[in-house]
């Protein structure tokens, strides 16, 4: 990003003293570059620092009349009132103050509670209720339309908290009690607040967001929030990510929600103070990690597939073999290095179960060194591009790693950005200086929670 | 600011009740001013008291046709610089104590807080590596929100040099931060 806003045009910006255009302009340039992101969210916070008000004790005000040179101009007004009074302040300050004082002590701790409490509303139910009897609309007559209208009703929801280091959100299941004159969208807001299994310490929300309005129109849900909701959000990109990851993929558990755009006080912001904020955010699948989806579980999930579709490759069992191609994009056969994105041969889960039997002579791309074509039926292509050694039992089968070993680029994560890759590598013998060394790489993508292989790309010594 | 002509007239009459209105009215106002100013709360309790004092002892000289909080906001920026002057602790505040003021909250996450903290401690030093010409206007300009004539006003410079001076204010705020932080930015 070569030219950055000044300040001026971020002052204005965020005053509203500029046009239409050049607001769009603004916002598509702090969509794009950081360092602006920064400055904007710098200055906001800059300003927010300087607004903070600070109170000195309620004494001063008696401190400083005292200390007054022995009231310069004072005359006359002695009367009984001003001298009693001058008694009973100093003894009634120092009660209050007292008062005070110990009445945080024992309270303090009691506050966050009664706020939590109070965000209920006056009769807000209690999660426990969720249990009691009349909540539960199975014991609801079903031709009591009335009854059902006016009495609560439980909902199962899902709501998604971060995890303890904040890198993603997880999913918790809940029964709450949706009220008659309730929406939905609110108890599920008031569950994010309570934090996950009701620890508010795990809520990400801001302190003290109220829910203003919500209000649902063609699939957006229209989340309106007070201003608590940027001033006390404590700042970080990720923790914004994070935030919004929780309230966005919580709302969108509902059928009726597809994304969520988030009002301050009735308004849109352009930026929340480093997330772009102007437009709804989409459900983010992959922010959601469930036990199936830890990293630990989706690697062992990887390599079990993994050595299936070797398997089934060694096996030429290409019925089995087409379950695991990626249903919509088919698998792509490099037979080298790097990855021709255009030129490199796909073949789609349908297809891939007439071979090898069909006979077909493809071509898969050009023989390294010679530069002929690699004019081969998939079975030939097979045994010297796939499976042209015994890869089930490989020196090392590695997960998500790159390794530069020929001369040739390496793109495979830059083409496969957001796949998982394992690669199986053959060493090759001291006879020929481990020159004969051989690798074959399997891509598999997430398709609807499926990994599905979408590459194979296989890898030898090239001149 | 009728209301407080009012008063002032009551003052000068000898009521002292009519100041302690007039000190509750404006002393927090001013102790937020001068907590960001001083970054510290005892300072900016000593310099307050001083303000409040010197502001009683002159309220003859206060001329009618000023804003009576311009006038009570010149007298605080003069007495600020006098008491660093006697003090010289400008450069040496220890920010932590301001930092320190926004405590954790019951139940509130320990990340978030460290996180916050730290963002207002570097942003307190931002402010206080700017000299004095360029601070005290950009700290007027936010902490009640006056309007570039007013801080002409206090400042006894023009409008525009007040504007000017804001501005570079927040210009170097942001070099530093950019230049502090350049190699995590993109």
């Amino acid at each position: 990003m070569r030219f950055h806003l000044s300040v001026e045009d971020l002052d204005s910006f965020s005053e509203g003293n500029v046009t239409n255009r050049e607001k769009e302009r603004i916002k598509l340039h702090l969509r794009e570059c950081e360092e602006c992101r920064e400055k904007y969210s710098l200055l906001h916070d800059l300003e927010k620092y300087l607004q903070e008000e600070y109170s000195t004790d309620t004494a001063f005000t008696k401190r400083v009349v005292d200390s007054l040179g022995k009231k310069k101009y004072a005359k006359k007004r002695t009367g009984y009132i001003r001298k009693k009074r001058s008694i009973l302040k100093p003894v009634f300050s120092g009660v209050l103050i007292c008062a005070f004082v110990g009445a945080s002590f024992y309270f303090g701790s009691k506050f966050d509670l009664l706020k939590i409490n109070s965000l209920k509303g006056p009769d807000g139910p209690e999660v426990t209720q969720a249990s009691q009897p009349t909540a539960k609309p199975t014991a609801a007559d079903s031709r009591a339309d009335e009854a059902v209208k006016t009495a609560d009703s439980a909902r199962r929801v899902t709501l998604y908290f971060p995890n303890p280091s904040a890198e993603c959100v997880v999913p918790e299941h809940r029964e709450v009690v949706v009220k008659p004159d309730e929406k939905i969208e609110e108890v599920i807001f008031r569950e994010l607040q309570e934090g996950p299994g009701g620890n508010a310490e795990g809520s990400v929300i801001p302190e003290g967001t109220k829910l203003l309005s919500v209000e649902v129109k063609d699939g957006i849900c229209y989340l309106n929030l007070s201003t608590e909701f940027v001033d006390n959000n404590p700042g970080g990109t990720a923790y914004e990510t994070v935030l919004i990851n929780s309230i966005v993929n919580s709302l969108t558990e509902l059928p009726h929600i597809q994304k969520v755009q988030f009002l301050v006080e009735g308004e849109k912001r352009a930026v929340y103070t480093h997330l772009v904020f102007d437009e709804p955010f989409e459900r983010n699948e992959s922010f959601i990690r469930t036990p199936e989806n830890t990293p630990e579980a989706v690697e062992e999930r990887i390599r079990e597939l993994g050595e299936k579709v070797l398997a089934a490759f060694k096996d030429k069992d290409m019925q089995t073999l087409s379950r695991y191609v990626h249903p919509e994009k088919g698998v792509r056969f490099s037979p080298y290095t790097y990855v021709e994105v255009d030129k490199d041969i796909v073949i789609t889960s349908e297809e891939i179960k007439t071979l090898p039997d069909n006979g077909k002579v493809y071509a898969w791309g050009y023989y390294d060194g010679i530069g002929d074509p690699i004019e081969l039926t998939f079975e030939e292509y097979l045994a010297e591009f796939i499976y042209d050694y015994d890869f089930l039992n490989a020196d090392e089968v590695i997960y998500d790693r790159q390794y530069d070993r020929g001369n040739t680029i390496n793109n495979v994560f830059e083409v496969y950005e957001g796949s998982h890759i394992l690669e199986y590598y053959y060493k090759g013998t001291p006879e020929y200086d481990g020159m004969d060394w051989r690798s074959i790489k399997l891509v598999f993508e997430e398709k609807d929670g499926t990994w599905y292989l979408v590459g194979v790309v296989h890898d030898q010594w090239t001149i | 600011m009728h209301e407080d002509l009012a008063h002032i007239k009551r003052i000068r009459d000898g009521d002292i009740e009519a100041f302690e209105v007039i000190v509750d009215k404006y002393r927090n106002k001013l102790f937020s001013f001068l907590v960001k100013m001083t970054c510290s709360r005892q300072d900016s309790e000593e310099i307050l008291q001083e303000v409040f004092i010197r502001a009683f002892n002159n309220i003859n000289k206060y001329d009618d046709r000023w804003s009576f909080s311009t006038w009570i906001y010149r007298i605080a920026v003069n007495t600020y610089k006098s008491h660093m002057k006697k003090t010289r602790r400008h450069k040496t505040v220890p920010i932590d104590e301001i930092a320190a003021d926004k405590g954790m909250a019951v139940g509130e996450n320990p990340e978030k807080v460290f996180e916050r903290n730290e963002r207002h401690r570097e942003i307190v030093s931002l402010i206080n590596s700017l000299k004095d010409k360029q601070r005290i206007p950009l700290i007027l300009k936010y902490v009640k929100g006056f309007s570039y004539q007013e801080i002409s006003e206090i400042l006894g410079i023009s409008e525009e040099a007040a504007k000017m001076r804001v501005l570079r204010a927040k210009k170097n705020i942001c070099e530093k931060y950019i230049e502090k932080h350049g190699g995590d930015i993109r």
